[in-house]
């Protein structure tokens, strides 16, 4: 049976003028068939991104693209297009959504002049604008529709900007939608709504979806077809049941591995002691902080034993960075109070203050930008020794070249810079660079979220192994509950600056909060 | 000139930039063997004479040649300026560095109220008021350019260091232990050190016209010393007679700043580069 | 109280207290010059052709009188007190409140400026937008080239030049003392001209800035018209181009002293370079404290405005890019 074909691309080639002679993008050929959901997979850098970009002429100016696009079997262009070709495709034909909603929308527009600008491009007249917008954010499952239409950006939150994204893409009743990582900004729950109203998009308008992620999980059971993009190739084609069968490269079938993993629900979180010692690490109670007339954290109080894993989740703004910040004596609270082993943090002199927040590590999400690229490895690991002054000089080396090792580094490693070491094993040297002090507590802050789901499983085993050798309590914060999961003793779930529910036991993971109707949303 | 390309090219931008103003500063510099005339004897016979071979920019008033004068004059203004321009950039980085350190703390309120309260004196405003109490000069001159010149370079510091403040490297450093004088030397300062110097290139190239500008006016340095601003000042009563005094002064007023702004445009073009998608 | 009128009240009491701040610095550099304000002010006896007795009765009195033995907080609020009854001195030269006549020379100065600062800011605004929009074009490497040329260029050179080809060689412009319209033209359109290659630098650089942020691909992306994604972005940037344009307005008030001389236009500006050259203390000191006044005034004008036209009062400063 021959389907119709929304889109072919052949030969797609991507150069950036200022880099070195290789394409970026090399030789990619494809088509897409009228309704069908077709996921782009890779690593970050793969080019999968670029590739979707290319096919709505949004690349800057420096990028040189040549390939021909066919739309509809029947309009044949030569890449690049010109600004005519490309305003007839996008949105009639192409749209693409951003992966984050806040910033694709414009800060001083209301959604309804976001509405009305898309539309009156569109040739759809002043009066009946309204009419569309309404039916369309009533599609996306919008309940108060008029107090959105009159909401700026940033009074949304990031599911409901990106529902709102999706709306103001699919008004305009393109062909395809180009959906590029637009739920890797989202924690779980709105994730799966956001792919619900894809899914619905698809089957009541009859739309295609090019679906951009690293998350294979996300895309198994969403699509029919997958492409696996690898160093700017497609590696791998067809649909999970025909990858997992016959993928051939060791990506995919390492990806497909740890799902399969997953689902067996081995992970090793069993050999670790069951019950956290009872004794309290770190307690805080009531704590409020405002910022710009907004709540952040509204009378807040968590406790973590000494021996545990506490993971954190919930909608991005929902201050969960503020708190871990909080912790970590980065930032100031208006009100309430911190006991870290005992001792109050306000108390406490500024002397010992210091003291003690050299028990308390904390790892970034964004581990290359922590690292200076212009330093050694080992020297940014022998960082904190010198500021905090806890060992002599001569001893400094070894003990960073040894907590390097512990996290799986190798020797030869030890005297590159981070631009040469791959985004994993930034973060090991994140890791070690916080381990290398002996923090009683450890704070980790969306530190698996930029990695693909083979490095990310990596350093969860790698976190796992650290808890089992040192004496450390963790506080995870993630909006990937897959992640939380695989490693902590108890989740608590944020909402509205505080922590609505503490989810405990081995027996929720799986059951309750990934199924989101138990959750408050 | 046929294609343009000021800016897809930032390097040979740059460079011209700094072919000029190395034929500038050498001039100067080695005055004494490149000047054909002395700057200071006075020849009656030669006085006020159109610019031919033997004087490439005419003669003043009391028969000098101005080309000599000019490549003199030239070692005084911009030593000036470089000097008070680096000052000022040191300065108002310093203090910008501490207010966005200490964003919202009384500190950082104390000098971004000096900040906008010495906004509201117009550079030559404030330097008309100074030199006319102090009396004209160099010195007072320079005077006015510190109290005020330093502001953008604090702005501008305060502006990155709020940017940077908050990424994941600073917080990393601070985590680990790294005490604030620390964090701002070695995490912020080096962040700040390019805009600044961009900055700088621009700012010396205003502050010579600035300069030169209120020396016109007689606000500047004094005669008899040889020095662009107060030559300026001295043709003025001869402008319709010999527009040619002012002229060569203002040539080499231009190419001096022209290659700043060069370096700077280039500099910034190559640093700041915008993508954005044609529509 | 809402938000809005907190934030009015506050940016008036703010710039109150900038206000005092900028007029005590403006005092204490005044104090701090060197010579006798009363001595200048009576000539020393000889000069005075008095006797020193009554000289030396004269000038105690008038020290007095002018509270100079006090503290110069107590002198500040003195002659605050003064500023406040609109009394800024007398003139050394004509024994004119100086007040009087700064006001004589102003119109002759707004008759200059205001149009000045409408062709900067239509050309500040207007090429800086369309260079933003043409960016790496011709067009745009055209404007990126006037602008780099102009401001290498001294404005009184510009301006001589100017005056040298109408007057000396086109005679298309009179040189003379009075204000009239025909001679307002060529100073008004050269204080325009040299004043906007700041403002045409920063406006396109806060332009290229919103054009390359996510919402303009994202509006690109749905198939927006050119036109509308354009007036998306230009929404975004009318605040900082606000404060940009008050900046660049208060330098072309500066600038306007130069313009002023050169081109003999009787306006506060000449008067107070002529006034430096006479030693005519209080004059200077009254024009001083006139343009703190105006740039303050201009500043909270455009503190109001933000005020009234930004949704989102609630979120924090907004960055501009300054250096251009």
């Amino acid at each position: 049976m021959t389907e119709a074909k929304v889109l072919n691309i052949s030969k797609l080639n991507i150069k950036y003028k200022n880099s070195s002679n290789s394409s970026f993008i090399k030789d990619i050929s494809f088509d897409i068939i009228k309704g069908e959901v077709i996921t782009v997979i890779g690593e970050s850098g793969s080019g999968k991104s670029t590739l979707a970009k290319a096919l709505t002429g949004l690349l800057p100016p420096s990028a040189a693209v040549a390939g021909n696009l066919t739309i509809s079997e029947v309009e044949d262009y030569v890449l690049p297009g010109t600004n005519t070709v490309w305003s007839a495709i996008r949105g009639t034909r192409i749209t693409y959504v951003f992966q984050d909603a806040q910033q694709a929308l414009n800060p001083i527009l209301t959604v309804q002049q976001h509405f009305k600008e898309t539309l009156l491009s569109k040739g759809i007249n002043e009066n009946e604008y309204l009419k569309i917008s309404k039916q369309y954010l009533s599609f996306l499952n919008f309940s108060d529709i008029d107090r959105i239409l009159s909401s700026y950006a940033f009074q949304l939150s990031g599911g409901m900007s990106q529902r709102v994204c999706i709306a103001l893409a699919i008004c305009t009743e393109p062909d395809l939608l180009i959906a590029d990582e637009i739920t890797s900004a989202l924690d779980t729950v709105s994730q799966n709504d956001v792919i619900k109203l894809l899914r619905k998009a698809r089957d009541q308008l009859g739309m295609s979806i090019m679906f951009i992620t690293h998350d294979l999980k996300l895309a198994k059971d969403f699509s029919d077809r997958i492409l696996v993009m690898h160093d700017g190739e497609i590696v791998e084609r067809g649909a999970y049941q025909k990858l997992q069968s016959s993928a051939t490269t060791a990506l995919v079938r390492d990806m497909i591995g740890i799902i399969e993993r997953q689902k067996k629900d081995n992970s090793q979180l069993q050999q670790i002691s069951n019950i956290p010692s009872p004794q309290v690490l770190v307690e805080v109670n009531n704590i409020f902080k405002e910022f710009d007339n907004f709540q952040v954290l509204n009378n807040l109080s968590i406790e973590i034993y000494e021996k545990e894993i506490f993971g954190l989740f919930g909608e991005s703004g929902c201050g969960k960075s503020t708190l871990a910040k909080i912790l970590a004596g980065l930032q100031s609270y208006d009100s309430g109070q911190i006991f870290f082993l005992g001792e109050d943090f306000a108390e406490v002199s500024k002397k010992l203050k210091r003291k003690l927040y050299s028990k308390v590590q904390f790892v970034f999400q964004n581990e290359r930008g922590c690292l200076n690229p212009r330093r050694k490895i080992i020297d940014i690991v022998q960082e904190p020794l010198r500021y905090l002054k806890l060992h002599a000089k001569d001893e400094m080396k070894d003990i960073a070249k040894k907590c390097l090792a512990s996290v799986g580094i190798d020797e030869k490693y030890f005297s590159r810079r981070s631009p040469e070491l791959s985004t994993g094993q930034c973060q090991r040297v994140a890791l070690a660079k916080a381990l290398v002090v002996n923090p009683r507590f450890l704070i980790l802050d969306e530190i698996t979220s930029a990695l693909d789901i083979r490095t990310k499983y990596d350093i969860l085993d790698l976190l796992i192994n650290i808890f089992q050798r040192e004496d450390i309590a963790m506080l995870m914060i993630s909006h990937d509950l897959s992640a939380l999961d695989y490693v902590c003793h108890r989740i608590g779930h944020m909402k509205n600056g505080k922590i609505s529910r503490v989810f405990v036991g081995r027996e929720r993971l799986g059951n309750t909060i990934s199924d989101s109707k138990t959750l408050p949303y | 000139m046929g294609r343009l390309k000021v800016n897809k090219n930032p390097n040979l931008t740059i460079f011209l930039g700094i072919f000029i103003l190395i034929m500038i500063v050498i001039s100067c510099t080695f005055a004494n063997a490149i000047a054909p005339f002395s700057p200071i004897e006075q020849n009656p016979v030669d006085r006020l004479k159109s610019p031919n071979l033997t004087h490439l920019m005419g003669t003043d008033q009391f028969g000098r040649d101005v080309f000599s004068r000019v490549l003199y004059g030239g070692r005084r203004t911009l030593v000036a300026a470089l000097l008070a321009t680096v000052v000022n950039t040191l300065l108002g980085t310093a203090l910008g560095l501490i207010a966005g350190y200490y964003h919202g703390k009384l500190v950082d309120r104390i000098i971004m109220r000096i900040v906008d309260c010495l906004v509201a004196f117009p550079f030559i405003v404030l330097a008309m008021i100074i030199t006319s109490l102090f009396g004209t000069g160099l010195v007072h001159l320079l005077i006015a350019i510190a109290i005020v010149w330093w502001i953008p370079f604090a702005r501008l510091s305060r502006s990155v260091t709020l940017k940077y403040k908050e990424e994941p490297e600073i917080l990393a450093a601070k985590v680990a232990g790294a005490s604030d004088v620390i964090i701002m030397i070695r995490e912020l300062l080096p962040r700040i050190f390019s805009p600044a110097f961009i900055l700088a290139t621009f700012k010396l190239g205003s502050l010579i016209l600035s300069m030169s500008a209120l020396s016109f006016f007689g606000l500047g340095a004094k005669p008899p010393t040889p020095e662009w601003g107060s030559m300026l000042s001295d043709s003025k009563a001869y402008f319709f007679q010999a527009p040619y005094l002012i002229i060569g002064i203002c040539i080499f007023i231009f190419f001096t700043v022209l290659s700043l702004n060069l370096i700077g445009e280039g500099l910034r073009d190559k640093l700041d580069p915008f993508e954005i998608i044609e529509i | 109280m809402s938000l809005r009128n907190k934030s009015i009240v506050s940016k008036l009491v703010e710039t109150g207290v900038t206000l005092l701040l900028a007029t005590l610095v403006l005092f204490i550099i005044i104090n701090l010059a060197p010579g006798d304000p009363i001595r200048i002010l009576l000539g020393t006896p000889e000069v005075a052709s008095v006797n020193n007795q009554v000289y030396q009765e004269k000038y105690q009195e008038l020290r007095e009188a002018y509270h100079l033995d006090d503290s110069i907080l107590v002198q500040y609020v003195a002659w605050m007190k003064n500023v406040l009854r609109f009394n800024l001195g007398d003139s050394f030269y004509t024994n004119q409140p100086v007040i009087i006549e700064l006001g004589k020379r102003m119109p002759a100065t707004l008759l200059l400026t205001i149009p000045a600062i409408i062709i900067q800011l239509t050309l500040g605004i207007g090429l800086g937008i369309i260079s933003a929009l043409k960016h790496n074009k011709t067009i745009d490497n055209l404007i990126r080239l006037f602008c780099v040329f102009l401001s290498s260029l001294p404005g009184f050179a510009i301006s001589l030049m100017l005056l040298y080809l109408f007057a000396v060689r086109l005679k298309l412009y009179e040189i003379s003392h009075t204000v009239s319209l025909m001679r307002l033209y060529l100073p008004t359109i050269t204080l325009g001209i040299i004043s906007s290659p700041a403002l045409i630098r920063v406006v396109r650089s806060n332009m290229l800035e919103e054009l390359g942020k996510q919402y303009t691909a994202f509006a690109i992306a749905r198939g927006v018209k050119k036109r509308a994604v354009i007036r998306g972005a230009l929404k975004n940037i009318m605040l900082p181009i606000m404060t940009l344009a008050a900046h660049s307005s208060v330098n072309l008030i500066g600038g306007s002293v130069i313009i002023e001389s050169i081109f003999s236009w009787p306006g506060i500006g000449k008067y107070a370079l002529d006034s430096i050259l006479l030693r005519d203390y209080p004059v200077v000191q009254g024009y001083g404290f006139l343009m703190i006044c105006i740039v303050i005034a201009i500043n909270l004008l455009v503190e109001l405005g933000y005020i009234f036209i930004d949704p989102r009062l609630k979120r924090p400063e907004r960055k501009i890019r300054w250096g251009g």
